[in-house]
């Protein structure tokens, strides 16, 4: 019952927030942009917010409480990608960009096909990501309340359009950094009491985790990440895939210039890192401490209850009682509501900017009718959602998400390194090569072992594509259609866009000369 | 008219030599991240038993130990970044701006 009661208690004020936040809402920037004027660290905090999602306190705790090593792969694949995004892209993105990076793509290329496709790009990876953290919510739930799985998601897919219709980017950073700062300080928590458990000793901890489990596999590389092909194969889409992602891009247009941006990305980096190093303590934690009591496991099935999402939540109440159980639980329910938030944002603006007013409207509309687009956008995206989570209920969540990396990877991240650092590159390359990559992607995640193999005939080895990650070929396939579609184009068009590329260069180095 | 200030930034000498440190410097500290990062994914990938070698009489293994170095090694390469960048970059770039606005 107390674990209900802290519960509510965050989950409403972070609903108050939005609230605020919503009364000051007025132009579209406000909404976009959260009015430029969101500090560095503020920034900072609201990036980790967005990345560190369910996918990496639920997901990755739960594949370290399975599989040990394995699960810090992901851990540190999912952070390299934030120092290469700050050396290579931050800091001209910021300069070149307004509201969305199909902003920067298309400053010398056509904007009409550029955006059609940044927007495939980005909603087919907010798309991915958002079935990610609903099916970590709606486990959450259904451990908590013991509601069923399915209406667990209706419920947090309502909530989240209403969040994202009513706050915009101003609400949706203000819940970002107030989960951030929660969450960071209830890992701490957790991290804290388990280490205390094994006389701060990380020998001790290792040592009783391989006690616990009865064998050393645990320390490690074993079998998730499978084949070379497949290891490396997310290995690149989680490092390019983290420059491609359109709500942490989104996320560098919230502040006012460059210099922001790259501190911005530091503190982000620091806070990931070190959030990271928490949960692979967590996950080894979950292994001493709850891996043998059988309150936690579901007998019949031989799993965990909840399925093994649910570690770190059980984990809280072995060291912590009720009254943490509600703590944390509420952290990671808030923590999903603001990353569903962050996604849904960026999904609906890239209906409602890159769509309709770039490509459908032509710039003929008004502020109002393209914030109405966007709320209808978020409304149907939280609809599709609530079906896809649905779907998905089994998966690790991890494992969604390492998908919509490889997506990222493949299609934004290409054409976007490209369009800041080639100066041959024309539409038509950007185009074929785009769509090549988007295609490949997602043809090979559905010719793949987990959806054409188990969802569709229930045997993995059905798999017409053997790997469980594409990213190794669809990253190869967009780079190279692309180079080829660019330097065979021959048209007026492309030698135009190629003498752009002087003006879109000098203003990506040192940003907007003003009088 | 616009065109001629971004012209005249481009051809100023400042601006070679910020792009030239500036895009060296964070060419240099991603390829190092790169190299670590694909080290590890390759050892991963092609001789895992490596990554599960002990180190020295503790259980703890190789493996971990170079993950969270990596980690480490993302934040502090990071900071070093940030550092120059607000030293050096940013002051090269307002320079360059000042006198592309002011140079007739």
């Amino acid at each position: 019952m107390t674990a209900i009661i802290m519960f509510f208690v965050f989950v409403l004020m972070t609903l108050g927030i939005t609230y605020w936040a919503a009364k000051r809402t007025r132009t579209a920037k406000d909404f976009y942009t959260a009015g430029g004027g969101i500090s560095s660290l503020q920034n900072g905090l609201a990036l980790a917010g967005d990345y560190v999602s369910a996918a990496s306190f639920l997901g990755i705790s739960g594949l370290i409480y399975l599989k040990g090593f394995d699960g810090l792969i992901y851990c540190v694949g999912f952070l390299v990608g934030w120092p290469i995004f700050m050396f290579l892209i931050a800091e001209k993105l910021r300069n070149l960009g307004t509201y969305t990076f199909a902003d920067v793509a298309s400053y010398r290329l056509k904007q009409k096909p550029i955006r059609v496709l940044a927007a495939f790009g980005s909603i087919a990876t907010v798309f991915l990501c958002l079935t990610a953290q609903l099916v970590g919510s709606g486990k959450l739930i259904q451990t908590l309340f013991g509601l069923p799985y399915e209406l667990a998601i209706v419920l947090v897919g309502l909530l989240l359009v209403i969040l994202v219709t009513f706050g915009g980017m101003l609400a949706t950073t203000w819940v970002q950094i107030v989960k951030a700062i929660l969450l960071l300080g209830g890992t701490t928590v957790l991290a804290f009491i388990v280490m205390s458990k094994v006389e701060f000793s990380f020998e001790q901890l290792f040592k009783r985790a391989i006690e616990t489990r009865g064998t050393d596999d645990i320390m490690k590389p074993g079998g998730v990440l499978g084949d070379p092909i497949s290891a490396i194969s997310l290995g690149i889409a989680l490092m390019l895939g983290t420059a491609g992602l359109p709500h942490v891009l989104m996320r560098f247009f919230t502040v006012s210039d460059a210099k922001k941006a790259r501190v911005s990305l530091f503190y982000a980096t620091g806070f990931i890192g070190y959030f990271y190093i928490l949960i692979f303590i967590i996950g080894f934690g979950a292994i001493v401490l709850i891996s043998q009591s059988p309150e936690y496991l579901n007998i019949t099935k031989d799993t965990l209850f909840g399925s093994s999402n649910m570690v770190a939540i059980h984990l809280s109440y072995a060291v912590g009682g009720d009254i943490f159980l509600g703590f944390i639980a509420a952290v990671a329910f808030v923590t999903i509501l603001a990353v569903v938030s962050g996604l849904t944002l960026a999904g609906a603006s890239a209906i409602s900017h890159d769509l309709y007013v770039n490509v459908f409207a032509k710039d003929k509309t008004d502020e109002v009718g393209e914030i109405k687009v966007f709320k209808y956008a978020t409304i149907g995206l939280g609809l599709l959602a609530i079906v896809f989570g649905i779907t998905f209920e089994n998966q690790n969540i991890a494992y969604i998400v390492g998908l919509a990396f490889a997506i990222a990877a493949s299609t934004n991240f290409p054409i976007l390194l490209l369009s800041i650092y080639w100066s041959r590159l024309t539409t038509r390359g950007a185009v074929i090569g785009g769509v090549l990559g988007f295609l490949t992607v997602v043809m090979l995640i559905i010719l793949g072992p987990s959806v054409w193999g188990q969802i569709l005939h229930g045997d993995r080895a059905a798999a017409i594509f053997p790997y469980e990650y594409p990213a190794l070929f669809s990253v190869a396939v967009a780079f190279v259609a692309i180079w080829f579609f660019s330097i065979t184009d021959r048209s007026d068009s492309a030698k135009k866009e190629i003498e752009a590329y002087e003006n879109q260069y000098i203003r990506s180095q040192v940003g907007i000369i003003t009088r | 008219m616009n065109q001629e200030v971004y012209k005249r930034a481009k051809s100023s000498p400042k601006f070679s030599e910020l792009v030239k440190r500036r895009d060296d410097y964070a060419l240099v500290l991603s390829v190092v991240i790169f190299i670590a990062y694909f080290l590890f994914i390759l050892l991963i990938a092609f001789i895992p038993e490596s990554l599960g070698e002990s180190v020295g009489d503790s259980v703890v293994t190789i493996g971990i130990v170079m993950g969270v170095s990596i980690i480490l090694l993302c934040i502090v390469l990071s900071g070093l970044y940030v550092k120059k960048a607000n030293k050096e970059f940013d002051a090269l770039v307002d320079e360059i701006k000042e006198d592309a606005r002011h140079n007739f």
